[in-house]
């Protein structure tokens, strides 16, 4: 009997640990992909912060018939057979395509600075402090990483393809180099991966000082990488290293003069502007203790459309508190609180991007990400749709923030405490939702890039507005007129991409 | 199984005979043919919480309540060999803030419990369990969330001496937790100082360990325990963060747990306090059941 037992516990351990097997993540490593376009009239496209690629000036690169390019050619091709496994690793990581290297890196950082930095917790002294070594990655401040980030790559590769095109250094394929990853048919002078890293490092490292130390090795090891990968030689590096350093400095001149660094309101108008709103309740903020409320000067941050145009289609007041239609709109979000499907709640999570995470326009960012890598978008083409689609989001969140801080809505929860949510509360006014603003920025955007997705964009960005009535964190009107604004600002930059000169 | 047992549990409201509810953590047996349904109610919460290993309070939850009630059969497929299930129903709500409570069904367990060695008062115990999630709730809304959504797999080795003339006995046991990976309804969330690109959570396997002091004696059972619960790894909550699935908890409780089964109906009742911890909150936790105990024998 006992043996019986003995052979029973031992047997049911030993499936116990076969089924041990510690699991991991699959982030799955999708293929390499070869560009679908060379798109050699790049250097001729409209730039955004440069007022033409012809303001900088790439210095013309040593013939290959010199001296000083064979022996670089040789070095590289010497290298090619002693890359060791971690370089290789490298030279993989980067193939995949800079601009979105770099893009997931700005999300990363955007995740890991979305928190309420200790300096603005109430026990820590006066809340609207601040301090830019340690910035909150709150939704407008993270907007504005990603939109920096992508003019200044999109920027400095227009620079690089016009570089290219006028000197015509052959690539090294050309040469007989057999590259370890596909490399895209163009002048290998200046390096595109050289000019990416240089502007992503110098930009990222603008917005997060405390990480630059980081973001430098990061830099290194791209440029790096792509000598290791025979993809081009250290002149074709350091030219579009120089180039790009250039571009970012014009570009982080423009961050210095946006009006971003007082939009945590240091003198605390936005007291005085909540004096005079002219809605029958005013906002308070939900937390405890009470926190001042977001960036209140968030809205006069400086515009990369039109700010007559973006701020003009700003919507009017909503209905008073008192009036029946407001009522009718907090009943439902009281009865979305109540009632709450499953299906609903996965759409309020799915779409939340609250703390901890790179925000909703990093989670366009990311979608873009998959359009980009199915379109096989090229590096130029890549910084062009996220340079299109985050300079409209940032519009998007300036414009919104500029009604939140006009009209003072309060949050439901506010105007019926009964209201419990899916998601944490944003502190900041409700009217209009940013959530819907920026989303139909986006989606009206990508959908032009990518018109065969135009459907699926257009129900996704429809989708992420409706979210916060599903959260119960704003009132439908919130995100109609946040929506329907959303869609003019996505409407000015389809109208700038229709004439930037890429076809 | 289930047609039969309503006949079954009329037959045996007849018939008293020496109870013996039991748990997948302690040395008792139910007898061949013996079932004992516990039917359990447990009310546990904190206002505090460890934050990585700053303990904090939050005003914008108050106090976290969390409460369950919970039906967990055992039944003696023979005097040596167990069976256990549970299943809960499991509600969530904060005194202060906005944030939604949860309900809903959790995760079904079940525990195979065997004897496997006896010498004198000494005996040592194979226990294997499983568990896997009945209800669809929400795993990364924490900490309104009733669970995590992962699948375990625990195995525990248990010893306990038992000195029979009194009943003292002293009992102590150490498991290993496999937990599976989890969904949730997002892209991409923050973890491990990175950013994952995907939906799918790595949830850190845990151990855990007790030691149990008390007395059994017919129709009664009083206790003093501790228990130590830990991840194997796993991140930490960051400053002012929310917590997450991959948080490496860790807690280290002490408690009380009695028994009072004169005949086929019985009751039980622990209470419970964490004195240390890390990424959970501070809880004290009360539970009380009925015990009903059936004799298929018959």
């Amino acid at each position: 009997m006992k043996t019986l037992f003995s052979a029973i516990i031992l047997s049911s351990l030993f499936l116990s640990v076969v089924a041990c097997k510690e699991p991991t993540i699959d982030e799955g490593i999708l293929p390499l992909v070869s560009a679908a376009t060379v798109d050699a009239d790049g250097g001729a496209w409209r730039t955004i912060v440069l007022k033409s690629a012809t303001d900088i000036n790439v210095p013309q690169p040593a013939a290959t018939t010199s001296d000083t390019y064979q022996r670089e050619l040789t070095g590289i091709k010497n290298g090619l057979l002693s890359i060791n496994p971690e370089q290789n690793t490298a030279v993989t990581y980067w193939a995949d395509g800079g601009v979105r290297r770099w893009n997931q890196i700005a999300r990363q950082l955007v995740a890991k600075y979305n928190l309420l930095p200790n300096y603005l917790t109430p026990t820590s002294g006066t809340l609207s402090s601040t301090d830019p070594a340690n910035p909150m990655a709150s939704p407008t401040f993270a907007a504005r990483v990603y939109a920096l980030l992508s003019v200044a790559q999109y920027d400095a590769l227009v620079v690089a393809w016009r570089a290219k095109y006028q000197y015509n250094r052959p690539s090294l394929e050309t040469q007989g180099v057999i590259s370890r990853v596909p490399v895209l048919n163009v002048p290998s002078y200046p390096s595109e991966d050289a000019a990416i890293a240089e502007a992503s490092y110098q930009l990222l490292a603008y917005v997060f000082p405390n990480e630059t130390a980081w973001l430098k090795t990061k830099a290194a090891e791209h440029k790096q990488s792509r000598l290791w990968a025979g993809a081009c030689v250290p002149s074709d590096v350091k030219a579009g290293e120089d180039l790009a350093a250039t571009v970012a400095a014009t570009v982080i001149d423009r961050a210095k003069n946006d009006r971003f660094s007082a939009a945590h309101d240091p003198n605390n108008t936005w007291q005085t502007g909540l004096a005079k709103s002219t809605y029958d309740v005013r906002w308070t903020s939900l937390e405890n203790p009470v926190l001042a409320p977001m960036l209140p000067l968030g809205g006069r941050v400086r515009t990369w459309y039109d700010s007559t145009a973006v701020l003009q289609a700003k919507p009017s007041l909503p209905p008073a508190t008192t009036s029946a239609e407001f009522q009718k709109a907090l009943g439902e979000v009281r009865d979305m609180a109540n009632t709450r499907t499953r299906e609903q709640w996965r759409i309020a999570s799915y779409w939340d991007d609250g703390i901890a995470t790179y925000g909703l326009s990093g989670h366009w960012n990311f979608l873009a990400e998959g359009l980009i890598r199915d379109a096989r978008q090229n590096e130029l083409r890549s910084a062009r749709t996220y340079a299109l689609l985050n300079r409209a989001m940032q519009d998007g969140a300036t414009a919104s923030w500029s009604a939140i801080y006009t009209y003072f809505v309060p949050r439901p929860s506010q105007m019926d405490a009964s209201i419990k949510t899916a998601t944490t509360i944003p502190n900041y006014p409700t009217y209009v939702s940013d959530h819907a603003t920026i989303a139909s920025a986006a989606s009206t955007v990508l959908a032009y890039i990518f018109p065969d997705q135009a459907t699926q964009l257009n129900a996704q960005g429809i989708e992420a507005g409706i979210s916060r009535l599903y959260s119960g964190v704003n009132y439908r009107f919130d995100i109609e007129a946040g929506a329907n604004w959303g869609n003019r600002i996505g409407q000015l930059a389809v109208d700038g991409a229709k004439t930037d000169g890429a076809k | 199984m289930k047609t039969s047992l309503t006949f079954l549990i009329v037959a045996a409201l007849l018939t008293p005979f020496a109870a013996k509810a039991q748990m997948p953590h302690d040395a008792i047996y139910m007898g061949k043919k013996q079932l004992c349904v516990a039917g359990m109610y447990g009310y546990s919460s904190w206002n505090q919480y460890w934050e990585n290993s700053f303990k904090r309070e939050n005003f914008n939850i108050g106090t976290l309540t969390t409460q369950s009630v919970m039906v967990m059969p055992a039944y003696g497929i023979s005097k040596r060999v167990n069976v256990i299930l549970s299943l809960p129903y499991v509600w969530t709500s904060a005194s202060a803030g906005n944030l939604m409570g949860q309900r809903g069904v959790q995760d079904i367990s079940a525990w195979l419990k065997v004897k496997a060695l006896v010498v004198g008062g000494f005996s040592l115990h194979g226990i294997v369990g499983a568990s896997i999630p009945i209800g669809s709730y929400v795993p990364d809304f924490m900490p309104m969330s009733i669970g995590m959504q992962c699948r375990t797999a625990t195995a525990r080795l248990l010893a306990n001496y038992k000195h029979t003339p009194t009943g003292l006995y002293v009992t102590a046991h150490g498991s290993y937790g496999w937990r599976s990976n989890i969904k949730i309804d997002r892209d991409a969330y923050q973890a491990d100082d990175r950013v994952y690109n995907v939906n799918q959570v790595r949830m850190p396997n845990v151990y855990d360990a007790a030691v149990r002091l008390g007395v059994l004696r017919k129709g009664w059972q009083t206790e003093v325990f501790a228990e130590r619960s830990a991840c194997l790894d796993g991140d930490n909550i960051r400053r002012n963060d929310m917590p997450f699935p991959t948080n490496n908890m860790q807690s280290t409780l002490v408690g009380w747990y009695g028994k009072f089964q004169p005949r086929h109906i019985g009751v039980n009742a622990r209470v419970g306090y964490v004195v240390d911890g890390m990424n959970v909150g501070q809880s004290t936790s009360y539970t009380v059941g009925v015990l009903y105990q059936i004799n298929f024998n018959k």
